[in-house]
């Protein structure tokens, strides 16, 4: 075997594809994304599944698709495989410690690949599964039929994608913001403000009515503030609170915050609510009932 | 592909390189090639443009006949012209592959194009929640949510993670091109056990094609879903094992059984039912393999044992796995088998009426029509496949030994497929039977692959061109029969395109509304919050929420909390302890709960009671979610159009109200 063959692509396959997969590593100073994607993904998904194949004399009786599909489900099970492998380790699976079992193993299998090319040179003479076609043809023409059904994807992803319309964002809401304790909140002699939000995501200007009322042992309503009108855009969101005192007494108060849409037929409405009370707790309290 | 040249056999493999006397390209030989190339190219453009084109008109129509029409007018072009190429005689092996490649990734545009941004089937988001799980702890067997038991198979989540880590994809970016390969090479690892088993180049690839007509394959098996990655697997498990079998012994042999374990391993780790099927596979080969009559041939016995030896690997990971990883696997599945024979049994006795075909479903009369020819094909063709083979071997050139014992094995993993199709007519077993096809249509594959073959030579022999200008359209029109029937038979017109918002559907619930409630959630009170809420509602908040959902059972009703009549207090007792002990804090309502009954046929789970849609067609939550506004120990935190979220004050306590007016007064104010 001379120098030129020593080194050559069926001589060295092996190393030459772990220098690859190590290759991989400054990779991470591409901007994550399509870019480093589409430098990383062929790499990581056939690499670690071609020395597996390698490094078995399985690889004479594979042509060169089925070498290529067998290598990516066996480097899909490697990626899986690595990650179980950490777990098992207690290594937390991370970009660095994933990479790095892969490129252990990438070295291992590379390693018996490699020995078995020396081993048996015969086996460097390719995969020639059909005699009447040259070795590299096949590989040709999955490439590609790859790089043609890709593109032939994409494009459609493309257009579709831009071709589609936005779904319609329809909905108005009311919420509570800010802290939220649990249970009975107690009001402190200075009052308690209450902080809520409306958001108004409707094609086109609505009026609305915000009220607030409380709500006691009978569940009957009564007026807790001088209702507000007001009209909302398309998209608009609104910040707004209520304040109110130490309630009378030490019993609790069901305070309920509504916002009431004019302009329909049929009013919808949306309200939230909290239960409130004086600072203090209650003693004995003849005004109360559970 | 997989070609083993066999010292025993080279000579018994029907090949067309055998038929067909080598031919040097002429000039004229290559025009032809070319304008083929140009027609083909042209037609898989334009039918990708079809197939756009009808999910943009699916998006906004509830239910109409076009999308259907143009979807498969475009997978028709998109997938016939390369089917015909491929069966060509002088299509060389390399070639066929090469298509086969270009068949596996356009298949795949249906599935990219439906989500491609983000996840929109039931099992997405529970996937899509565990990879998320493991990449932000960098542990995997986190507790999982929506589907508890995928913590325990971590193969497709751990994959993916490490393509996130590695790529910086997003995670479903990852998904999506590990799924897209996954996809392709299941189509490339059919071919490679077709080669295995001892079926040409040809027969082999028609094999790939008709296996691309099975129900599961163009959307169910391409879905981010353990079982999409772990299909790929069997396959490609299969295909190793059966070059194990048929390596003559030595190192080949050693080589192949070690890839078989390692594919067999990788199974066992994605997919609990997969695996079990797989192993069911080995085992039905290794039990033709010992047949003497069947399999006697020079060494029958240590292939026989090498067979048994690797089913029993694959038998006893899968129980080590169970046992030691994923206990929980047993009473995962076993409810789906019980319960879909008992309801077969009632039946079969009238005591139960089953499934009506086809009753919900939003697709046209014609694909039901289709869908019910299909079996009707696919017995032809297994029957053609039983005449060719032991009637007349001589067409297929069958040998005696390991490959006729591998063939009738898989023709008897494809003849499964006709009784399973009787689990269809019951609820329960209805999921099941329409899972068992992506594995037996792998041996009805086998079968299939040198019928066509055969068929088109047949049609290719008649002397009259009107007889073989007739019967090849008409090989054609199974072909899309195959094709539209086998892909109606599997998921509904909801899932399979996009369309207006359809309560009750796992794959059109996801809503802009819905999204906003659950960002403000989560903003609000962080991940990871014990949640009560619908099947709908959860998929989103226990994907993209980060929440984590109640699993509603018989044990844990959750539903009770909605069928509670107004006045009562909610229970029962037990429901509200357990709501107390594991910290449940909030309970999110889906207010058209009240007036719409749901497109899958339950609110909550499969093991909710009946009885929720009323005779009436009114559900029984009708006049019962507005009760929680004044349930004392709820607080409601938010309300929108159709959600309304309510703090669960937990353990309950019983303030006092006030009684009576009382001199109570506040402001509001209103900021911009």
């Amino acid at each position: 075997m001379n120098a030129r063959s020593r080194f050559s692509w069926p001589a060295t396959w092996p190393c030459r594809l772990l220098l690859l997969f190590a290759a991989l590593a400054p990779t991470a100073l591409v901007p994550a994304g399509l870019a480093r994607a589409v430098i990383a993904v062929p790499v990581l998904l056939l690499v670690p599944g071609a020395l597996t194949i390698g490094a078995t004399p399985a690889r004479r009786s594979v042509d060169a698709i089925g070498f290529g599909g067998l290598a990516v489900v066996l480097s899909a099970l490697w990626l899986a495989f690595a990650a179980l492998l950490l777990n098992a380790l207690q290594v937390r699976i991370t970009p660095g410690s994933g990479y790095v079992c892969l490129l252990l193993t990438c070295a291992l299998l590379a390693l018996a690949a490699q020995w078995r090319l020396h081993r048996w040179p015969a086996e460097a003479s390719g995969w020639l599964a059909e005699p009447d076609e040259a070795p590299s043809r096949g590989a040709w023409y999955a490439v590609g039929a790859a790089v043609a059904g890709l593109a032939l994807l994409a494009g459609g992803a493309f257009v579709y994608v831009r071709e589609s319309p936005q779904a319609p964002a329809a909905y108005t809401w009311l919420a509570w913001t800010g802290a939220q304790p649990d249970g009975v909140i107690a009001v402190s002699p200075a009052g308690l403000t209450l902080p809520f939000q409306i958001r108004h995501q409707q094609a086109g200007t609505t009026a609305f009515r915000l009220t607030a009322d409380w709500t006691g042992a009978n569940g009957q309503q009564h007026a807790l503030a001088v209702p507000q009108t007001m009209l909302l855009g398309g998209g608009e969101t609104v910040q707004a609170k209520l304040t109110i005192p130490p309630p009378p007494g030490t019993c609790a108060y069901r305070v309920v915050v509504a916002l009431t849409a004019l302009d329909s037929a049929h009013p919808q409405t949306w309200s939230v609510n909290a239960d409130v009370r004086a600072g203090q707790r209650p003693v004995e309290e003849r005004a109360c009932a559970s | 592909m997989i070609v083993e040249p066999q010292p025993t056999s080279p000579d018994l493999v029907h090949d067309a390189r055998q038929a067909v006397p080598h031919r040097h390209r002429t000039p004229a030989r290559n025009t032809v090639w070319v304008w083929l190339v140009v027609l083909v190219a042209a037609a898989e453009v334009g039918g990708m443009a079809a197939i756009v084109h009808s999910y943009l008109i699916a998006q906004t129509t509830v239910s109409g006949e076009a999308e259907f029409i143009w979807f498969w007018f475009g997978m028709i072009c998109v997938e016939l012209p390369v089917i015909a190429l491929l069966a060509r005689r002088a299509t060389s092996a390399a070639a066929r592959s090469a298509l086969l490649v270009v068949i596996g990734i356009v298949t795949y545009a249906p599935k990219l194009l439906r989500d491609p941004g983000a996840p929109v089937y039931h099992d997405e988001f529970a996937h899509w929640r565990d990879t998320y799980d493991i990449i932000a702890s960098g542990r995997l067997f986190q507790p999982a949510q929506i589907i508890s038991i995928i913590a325990r198979y971590p193969g497709l989540h751990a994959a993916t993670a490490v393509v996130v880590d590695i790529t910086g994809l997003s995670t479903w970016q990852a998904a999506t091109v590990l799924l897209l390969l996954c996809h392709v090479a299941l189509l490339l690892g059919i071919a490679a056990l077709a080669r295995a088993i001892g079926l040409d180049s040809r027969a082999a690839a028609l094999a790939a094609v008709a296996y691309g007509f099975n129900p599961s394959f163009l959307y169910f098996d391409t879905q981010f879903a353990y079982e999409s990655m772990a299909i790929t697997l069997v396959v490609w498990t299969l295909a190793a094992f059966a070059q194990a079998i048929r390596a003559a012994g030595g190192p080949r042999r050693r080589a192949w059984c070690g890839l078989t374990a390692v594919l067999a391993f990788g199974c066992v780790i994605t997919h609990h039912l997969s695996t079990i099927e797989l192993a069911g596979i080995m085992a039905l080969v290794s039990a033709a393999l010992s047949v003497p009559r069947l399999a006697r041939s020079a060494g029958w016995k240590a292939t026989a044992a090498t067979a048994w030896g690797l089913t029993a690997f694959t038998g006893a990971a899968i129980v080590a796995w169970i046992a030691f990883v994923a206990p929980a696997t047993i009473a995962y599945l076993s409810p789906y088998l019980g319960s879909g024979l008992s309801q077969l049994m009632n039946m079969a006795v009238g005591a139960s009426s089953g499934r009506q075909l086809f009753s919900a479903s939003l697709s046209p009369g014609w694909e039901h029509l289709a869908a019910f020819g299909v079996p009707i094909v696919a017995l032809g063709f297994a029957v053609g496949g039983f005449f060719l083979h032991v009637a007349r071997p001589t067409a297929t050139r069958l040998p005696s030994g390991r490959q006729r014992a591998l063939l009738l094995a898989y023709t008897a993993l494809g003849l499964v497929y006709f009784p399973s199709t009787v689990f269809i007519l019951s609820p329960a077993g209805a999921e099941g039977a329409r899972r068992s096809w992506a594995i037996t249509w792998i041996g009805l594959a086998i079968v299939a692959g040198p019928v066509a073959a055969w068929l088109l030579d047949w049609t290719a022999a008649r002397a009259r061109r009107l007889t073989r200008g007739a019967l090849r359209p008409a090989l054609a029109v199974l072909a899309v029969m195959a094709l539209v029937g086998g892909t109606a038979a599997g998921l509904d017109a909801s899932y399979r395109f996009p369309g207006p918002y359809l309560y009750g559907s796992d794959a059109r619930s996801d809503t802009t509304e819905l999204n906003a409630m659950t960002q403000w959630f989560r903003a609000s009170f962080g991940a990871g919050n014990n949640v009560v809420t619908d099947r709908f509602t959860g998929l989103i908040m226990g994907s993209y929420g980060l929440q984590d959902l109640a699993d509603p059972s018989s044990g844990f009703p959750v539903w009770d909390l909605y069928t509670g009549q107004p006045g009562q207090s909610l229970g029962p007792p037990f429901l509200i302890a357990d709501l107390t002990s594991s910290d449940y804090r909030y309970l999110v309502v889906d207010k058209r709960m009240a007036t719409d009954a749901p497109q899958v046929g339950v609110y909550f789970e499969g093991s909710e009671p009946d009885g929720f849609v009323l005779p009436d067609g009114q559900p029984i939550f009708k006049g019962r979610l507005a009760k929680f506004d004044g349930v004392r120990w709820m607080t409601k935190v938010f309300e929108s159009d159709n959600y309304a979220v309510y703090r669960m004050d937990l353990p309950l306590a019983s303030p006092a109200y006030q009684v009576g007016p009382a001199a109570f007064h506040g402001k509001l104010t209103v900021g911009r």
